[in-house]
């Protein structure tokens, strides 16, 4: 594919149907009202010379290159901020026009180097594009050094890891200025000066990096000049040629231009057509990708005996023969259910099918769980019981149609960002907030935005929280009484349960924290918003009770009526790029493709007719129950797709101590990452860059992930399953990832539509994809629920085990952070590092106070069944007696901290709550062995 | 057989190596049935038995049986969902 260069109309589109006519150079054209001329010009095929003007940006009308001549219109009006009218009769060539543009290009070209054969943006140039289209021959105030007063030699900002700043080549055109504060919402860049002096600044004249620039890129993107400008086009030059394909870190699964010259990546640049994007990006999908050429990647199979040897390299025939005969070797001994693996949400559709197709008829069990389980399996959980469906109920675009947008446990800034972006605007337009969660996250309170409420609850009771509001909402009379008659059952029992006096915001306020006029006030504005949303993360699902949760956000959903039709629904924010994909295909033990038990005689006859096997009828391990197995003995052996489960999941002695006790351990990955350390077969994996498959993302949407470049290391990682399947003596081949999806899609109902030439077609599609919806499904249980009827679940608050003691004073809660991602192997392998070096613990000054610990010490983080050394940051932004952290750094290592607590449901381990204790370290941590002979990050001593 | 911390009415059983096979599937009924408390007992068990079926691994299942057949476990309704998943 040639570089890929999107149509820009200037001005962004209109809603509603076209009925206004107009002609522009004879033309007839026809477009909704509120276009633009400059719009309307470009669907009449007629280019307008424009600079300050694009698609993404309301119009600005400052550089007049854009002016037209409007029959009955006095002067000369820029066509961007002039909207259509019917009849209106357009010249946008005429002498006059010329003349005008002529002049404007003559200024702009005087105050500008003239070093375009050697400039960056050579043949990329919008300024060097118009300098040609207004046929400018001759600059009468000089040019270049030979000018008058000018800003040539103003200096370069190369502070940014990614990008340069080189003022020198700045038009002030504002689209920069403007991207910042329209499209990414923070706001960060502004004109400073008046006149003659006028220029872009980075906040109050500081670099770049030390702004409130999140390097998200759109200032980039916006930029019509080479004044900002990707280093890796100023190293490599302009690419030559673009693949579309999706991001692979957070579950927005945002579309890019995978820009190249040759098979070298240049850059990343966000798709304008991209569904879940439309042209945005975040400083990881758009820069941070260079950890696919880091030097760490392992590109040769390895196998050993022990974890105690070295590894060796070996063939890949060796690798697939060696891990599929310790695999039945294992089994003999053991018993067909002794092996077992997980799946990988950073892996493809068409690879997480195959390793639950390699687990159900190779191994010949149902012991097959991913990383969903330690995220999102509440999710999946509570909305099938209330809903039917394990998924969000929404588009992203659907936000911009909510009046009252609730976010609770989720910090969609930090972990969801080009979402937020979404989010912040709506709100800038209006829309009330409120947010649910211990921290004052930025989204509190930011540029234009301040919600209407916080409810800064106490970690673990949102159980308690949700029902409150769901109290207000019974016994105030604000219960949508239409939409739950008509569409829900089990209303009767649910309202006399959650009426009770227990369940008011009065009678919580001593477990939640939360005043209860606060609540009873956001209860309120909730229920009468007209559109209500909820939008949601890990701070529900990571909790002891994370499926009660997710069923109380369904019930106060149902019963405001918020569920159906745009701006409102439940929307889980997916912190992977393929959690929702990876259940999608069966991941999880007791669940076929498409979310169908494993007991539905129906459903298996699909598959052991396809796959000429006999499939057990019984649910398998869930990782935690893998753990415990191995520890009991009954689990010798486990197959690890693209999941660091040693660095990632909760109480991490326990978990180092099963996957020492394992016989195999088999780690397909990027890298030897800490896993590895106990397995004795490496599988190198390939990155998003190699891939061939789909990506489905936390609105259902499906989206191809094209090979950009060829794999690394020779193989495609679902051709490697099938091989060790082959090993094993099951027969399994496959000539493409395409045909993988087709038996996905043969398989599965919600799927029966989707096929990569499907795909290429029409670019996404959300699934059910099928042929009720072969365009997809924006938007579920519009006509009915997927189950029928909504149903109603009483949600008892039940505390968490686990809780403060003298001992252990401190609730901590973990997280992530914008620059960095789940366990940093992507994003510590590139220059975001810069932003995060290492894991730091935020703790209110009063705890730091009474602890003697100032802003940067190195303290010891203490729980029930580990402890950890990190520096601390004094933060206000955390509530008395909580404090946080990050796990995105193995020398930090957090969870050795987390423990065993999990939801009743599901198992997903408890991440926010863990009673701590911190104290000032008294030295350096150091690196012991343990028993297993595995390195163990242990403090050397400290309170 | 001490009892496990936190949860009422089940105690835990060692196994041979030492780690005990029963003591997270315990702990994990246990608060199952600690979502249901205050509801009569058939009703928490129906629910639990037909969650257990679905969700549970064959080998915890019979975990769970082999401690409540070893008097570990004293919780009411934790004793009525072995005996229906035991049906």
């Amino acid at each position: 594919m040639s570089l890929l260069k999107e149509p820009d109309f200037g001005t962004p589109a209109r809603p509603g149907a076209a009925t206004v006519e107009l002609t522009v150079d004879g033309m007839a054209v026809t477009v909704a009202p509120g276009t633009s001329v400059m719009r309307a010009a470009k669907h009449a095929g007629v280019d307008i010379p424009k600079l300050c003007a694009t698609d993404s940006l309301e119009a600005f009308g400052s550089c007049r290159l854009c002016v037209v001549e409007i029959d009955g219109a006095r002067g000369t009006p820029a066509s961007c901020t002039t909207p259509v009218a019917p009849g209106m009769v357009v010249r946008t060539q005429t002498e006059k026009v010329a003349k005008l543009r002529r002049g404007v290009m003559e200024l702009y070209i005087s105050d500008h180097p003239l070093d375009c054969l050697t400039c960056s943006a050579n043949g990329d140039c919008e300024l060097q594009d118009m300098a040609g289209v207004t046929g400018l021959r001759e600059v009468r105030y000089g040019s270049g050094v030979d000018a008058g007063a000018n800003h040539l030699d103003l200096l370069k900002d190369t502070s940014n890891p990614y990008f340069d700043f080189d003022a020198s080549k700045c038009i002030v055109c504002s689209r920069c200025v403007r991207a910042c504060d329209e499209v990414q919402g923070t706001l960060a860049l502004t004109i400073e000066g008046r006149g003659f002096d006028s220029k872009v600044s980075a906040g109050a004249g500081v670099p770049f990096m030390e702004s409130d620039c999140v390097s998200c890129g759109a200032c980039v993107q916006a930029c019509p000049t080479a004044t900002l400008q990707e280093k890796t086009v100023v190293e490599l030059g302009m690419p030559t040629r673009s693949v579309i394909t999706t991001c692979a870190y957070c579950g927005v699964g945002c579309s890019f231009k995978a820009e190249l010259r040759g098979d070298e990546l240049v850059r990343m640049v966000p798709y304008k057509d991209g569904g879940a994007n439309e042209g945005h990006s975040c400083v990881k999908g758009r820069f941070a990708f260079g950890y696919a050429s880091h030097p760490d990647r392992v590109l040769e199979p390895m196998v050993r005996d022990s974890i105690a040897d070295e590894w060796r390299t070996v063939s890949w025939e060796e690798a697939i023969g060696f891990t599929a005969r310790r695999l039945l070797e294992i089994q003999a001994e053991h018993g067909t259910g002794s092996i077992g693996a997980i799946t990988s949400s950073r892996c493809t559709n068409e690879e997480v099918y195959v390793v639950q197709k390699m687990v159900r008829a190779a191994f010949g069990n149902n012991n097959v769980d991913t990383c969903a389980r330690v995220c999102h399996s509440p999710t999946g959980y509570g909305l099938k019981q209330t809903f039917g469906t394990s998924a969000g109920t929404q588009d992203f675009k659907s936000v911009a149609k909510a009046d009252v947008i609730m976010v609770i446990g989720a910090n969609p800034t930090d972990g969801h960002p080009v979402f937020a972006s979404r989010m912040k605007r709506r709100l800038r337009q209006g829309a009330k907030l409120i947010v649910v969660d211990p921290r004052r996250i930025d989204l509190v309170r930011s540029p234009h935005i301040e919600a209407a409420h916080h409810l800064a609850l106490a970690p673990g009771s949102n159980v308690a929280m949700i029902n409150a509001m769901a109290h207000v909402v019974v016994t105030e009379g604000l219960l949508d009484r239409e939409f739950v008659d008509a569409r829900c059952e089990d209303v009767a029992g649910w309202e006399s349960f959650i009426a009770g006096d227990e369940h008011s915001p009065e009678a919580v306020e001593s477990i939640t924290g939360v005043p209860a006029a606060e609540v009873r006030a956001a209860a309120r504005l909730f229920a009468e918003a007209g559109n209500g949303a909820i939008y949601y993360g890990l701070g529900v699902t990571e909790h002891s009770q994370g499926s009660t949760m997710v069923m109380g956000m369904a019930n106060l959903a149902m019963a405001t009526g918020n569920i159906g039709r745009d701006g409102v629904g439940i929307n889980p924010l997916r912190g992977q790029n393929n959690v929702q994909g990876s259940c999608d295909m069966g991941s999880f033990p007791h669940e076929l493709p498409g979310y169908r038990h494993v007991s539905d005689d129906a459903v298996r006859s699909v598959y052991e007719e396809l796959w000429g096997v006999q499939m057990l009828d019984e649910p398998g391990l869930r990782i935690p129950n893998m753990f415990d197995s191995a520890l009991d003995g009954s689990f010798r052996a486990l197959f690890v797709q693209g999941e660091d489960i040693a660095q990632s999941d909760p109480n991490t002695k326990h978990v180092h101590a099963a996957l020492a006790a394992l016989d195999l351990v088999v780690v397909q990955d990027l890298f030897v990452n800490e896993t590895a350390k106990f397995a004795h077969v490496l599988l190198p994996g390939t990155s998003f860059l190699e891939k061939d498959g789909t990506f489905t993302n936390a609105e259902r949407r499906i989206n191809r992930v094209r090979p950009v470049m060829a794999s690394r290391t020779g193989k495609q990682e679902w051709e490697i399953i099938a091989e060790v399947a082959q090993a094993m003596g099951y027969p399994m081949h496959y000539d493409s990832s395409a045909q993988i999806m087709d038996e996905i899609a043969l398989t599965t109902p919600t799927f029966a539509g989707v096929s990569f030439e499907h795909l290429d077609r029409v670019g996404s599609v959300q699934w059910p994809c099928n042929a009720a919806a072969p365009e997809g499904t924006p938007i579920m249980h519009a006509d009915g629920f997927v189950r029928g009827k909504g149903r109603f679940v009483q949600t008892t608050y039940v505390p968490t085990k686990e809780r403060s003691t003298r001992k252990y004073p401190l609730i901590l809660t973990t997280g992530r952070i914008l620059s960095q991602y789940n366990v940093g192997a992507q994003t510590r392998r590139t220059a975001n590092v810069a932003w995060h070096p290492e894991d730091v613990l935020e703790i209110h000054p009063h705890d730091a106070e009474v602890r003697g610990i100032n802003d940067g010490d190195l303290v010891s983080l203490a729980s029930r069944v580990g402890r950890t050394t990190l520096r601390a940051i004094i933060a206000d932004r955390m509530p008395v007696g909580v404090c946080y952290t990050t796990f995105h750094h193995p020398v930090t290592g957090a969870n050795v901290v987390t423990t065993d607590q999990s939801d009743w449901a599901t198992n997903c381990p408890e991440y926010k709550v863990t009673a701590v204790q911190v104290a000032l370290a008294a030295g350096p941590v150091d690196v012991a062995h343990g028993e297993t002979g595995v390195p163990v990050r242990v403090a050397v001593a400290g309170g | 057989m001490a009892e496990l911390a936190g949860v009422a009415g089940v105690t835990g059983v060692a196994g041979a190596s030492g780690h005990s096979a029963a003591e997270p599937v315990l702990r994990l009924a246990g608060e199952i049935a600690a979502q249901f408390e205050g509801r009569p007992t058939t009703e928490t068990a129906t629910v639990m038995a037909d969650h257990i079926r679905q969700f549970w691994d064959p080998r915890m299942r019979r975990a769970l049986l082999a401690a409540v057949d070893a008097g570990a476990v004293r919780d009411p309704a934790v004793l009525a969902t072995a005996e229906l998943i035991r049906r």
